[in-house]
């Protein structure tokens, strides 16, 4: 692994698990606490989209891909807050019309669609040095929004009926939080693709949530894992030379189930 | 200004149902009001004009004079304890400092003095000893406590409380009421619970509410009120003080108007 390093891609891929966990800890625990996984498998998927315009317009897909995200945060939220749209029935439109327009952009586009399976399943080892600047601007971005919010968003989470009687818009929060998983979203799809992004949203903050009964310490805890699992991953499929997403995300699911039969264990010795 | 709560003709119609029916009323300073009537009766709806969450569909509401949505910052709301996810990790200080919301502006966190409250609201309700624990590792009754110092630590006007008792048990309950009867010296309290049994010997004021609401601005419940709230005959049974109601029969008849 270490002389590994010497290579640029691998630098790149060892700087990006670093930037895509801290992200991941800190939305990936909202998300779990809040309940709203499949909203952002469904921002996640919907993004696709912003992919096959990418392609088809010939620049950058990551390009596309923000806007994208944001637009079906920001559209899931709205519909169903606001036009009262059952949430579950708003994600599965998104969802399926996102990827729709994505696979028609990609039909549209002439000749061969190169990397279109590394957006879906994700490749670390093809994180490029613009990409890490986008990152690590991505996360400043969170950091600094939930570090300002962050009693606001405790409180948004916890209890939305008393968060509007404190005079909070809780809508509007609400809606930003989504945005702020597009970013993540975002941040991501480089590492583990479209397909595999819930996974690693939720899986970390779950293990944490398992350890800490504080949402900051949650959110640190689960950043150390989630570094760890991208780390080891990483370093597997260097190893077994086997595909860097779905290494990373076995890798999760496993220490997942470790965790759960150590919680059932200790249970069970204390009673 | 003696009267905190004013209602004139209130509607509230949810999807074309009318959940209350021409609600009038006055509530007073320093009123112990306790609301009874069946579940799905609209009893929390009723806290939700209060507060300014649902408007009414015709009528008026004046909270402290103003707006329910401006006096928001006066009232207290202890809202039902099965809305919450128990496993949620936060543990019963952060709960209690929400209370201060509406105090800090956005981006500020809480400060030294908010704190202080916190402690304070901690002491008054008795579980100070509790504040490092998870909301989801407490019982019942210590849980409607945290909501209620939560409620009390920005100093209220008025504080409504919904279903206080609900799943508490009968010693938790008389501590709660106990608690509320040395708080409604400093403040005007409004409760809503189903639980008729223990809540009567406690309120100043009862009133009925079943769509329609029965107020007589006393604590007097004849047989007739609560036939017309419940649709059917009650039985009153009158140890003493306390009354208890049985319901003879269920005739399903809900609130259609």
């Amino acid at each position: 692994m270490l002389d590994a390093l010497q290579y640029q891609f691998m630098q790149n891929a060892f700087w990006a698990a670093i930037l895509a966990s801290i992200s991941c800890g800190i939305i990936g625990t909202y998300v779990v606490v809040k309940r709203i996984t499949f909203i952002s498998g469904g921002i996640a998927h919907a993004s696709f989209g912003g992919i096959g315009l990418g392609y088809f317009l010939q620049i950058n897909p990551l390009y596309c891909l923000i806007p994208f995200s944001l637009l079906s945060a920001v559209g899931i939220g709205f519909i169903s807050k606001k036009i009262k749209v059952a949430e579950d029935t708003t994600i599965g439109i998104f969802w399926s019309v996102g990827m729709a327009i994505g696979v028609i952009f990609i039909g549209l586009t002439p000749g061969y669609t190169p990397d279109l399976f590394a957006y879906l399943f994700g490749n670390i080892l093809m994180v490029s040095q613009i990409d890490l600047v986008l990152m690590i601007f991505l996360n400043i971005l969170i950091i600094v929004s939930v570090k300002a919010l962050f009693k606001e968003f405790l409180a948004m989470t916890f209890d939305e009926e008393y968060a509007t009687v404190s005079g909070l818009n809780v809508n509007a929060f609400y809606i930003f939080l989504l945005c702020l998983i597009a970013f993540t979203v975002v941040i991501l799809i480089r590492i583990v693709g479209i397909i595999l992004v819930i996974a690693l949203l939720t899986i970390p903050a779950a293990i944490a949530r398992q350890y800490t009964i504080n949402l900051f310490k949650m959110m640190l805890l689960s950043i150390c894992i989630c570094l760890f699992i991208t780390l080891a991953g990483l370093w597997l499929s260097y190893l077994f030379d086997i595909a860097s997403g779905s290494t990373i995300i076995l890798l999760a699911g496993t220490i997942f189930s470790i965790s759960c039969g150590i919680k059932l264990l200790t249970k069970k010795l204390i009673s | 200004m003696d009267d905190i709560v004013c209602l004139k003709n209130v509607w509230v119609e949810i999807d074309g149902k009318t959940i209350l029916q021409d609600h009038t009323l006055n509530i007073r300073q320093n009123d112990f009001l306790g609301i009874i009537g069946p579940n799905g009766g609209g009893k929390t709806t009723f806290l939700k004009v209060i507060l300014g969450l649902i408007k009414p569909s015709h009528g008026n509401i004046t909270v402290f004079g103003n707006s329910p949505q401006k006096s928001r910052p006066f009232i207290g709301y202890v809202p039902q304890l099965s809305n919450f996810d128990h496993e949620f990790p936060i543990n019963v200080w952060e709960v209690v400092l929400m209370g201060r919301l509406s105090k800090r502006p956005i981006f500020q966190r809480y400060q030294h003095e908010d704190e202080s409250l916190a402690e304070e609201a901690l002491k008054k309700v008795e579980i100070w000893n509790l504040r490092d624990r998870q909301i989801g590792r407490l019982s019942g009754g210590e849980r409607q406590r945290v909501f209620i110092a939560r409620a009390l630590i920005s100093h209220p006007k008025l504080l409504l409380l919904d279903e206080p008792t609900a799943s508490v048990d009968s010693k938790m309950k008389t501590k709660i009421y106990e608690l509320l009867s040395e708080l409604k010296k400093e403040l005007t309290i409004i409760l809503v619970t189903h639980d008729v049994g223990v809540i009567s010997s406690h309120v100043d004021k009862i009133a009925c509410l079943n769509c329609r609401i029965f107020y007589h601005d006393s604590k007097e419940i004849t047989p007739e009120t609560l036939e017309a709230v419940y649709h059917c005959p009650v039985d009153l049974l009158a140890h003493g003080i306390p009354h208890r109601i049985l319901k003879t029969h269920e005739d399903g008849d809900n609130c259609s108007c």
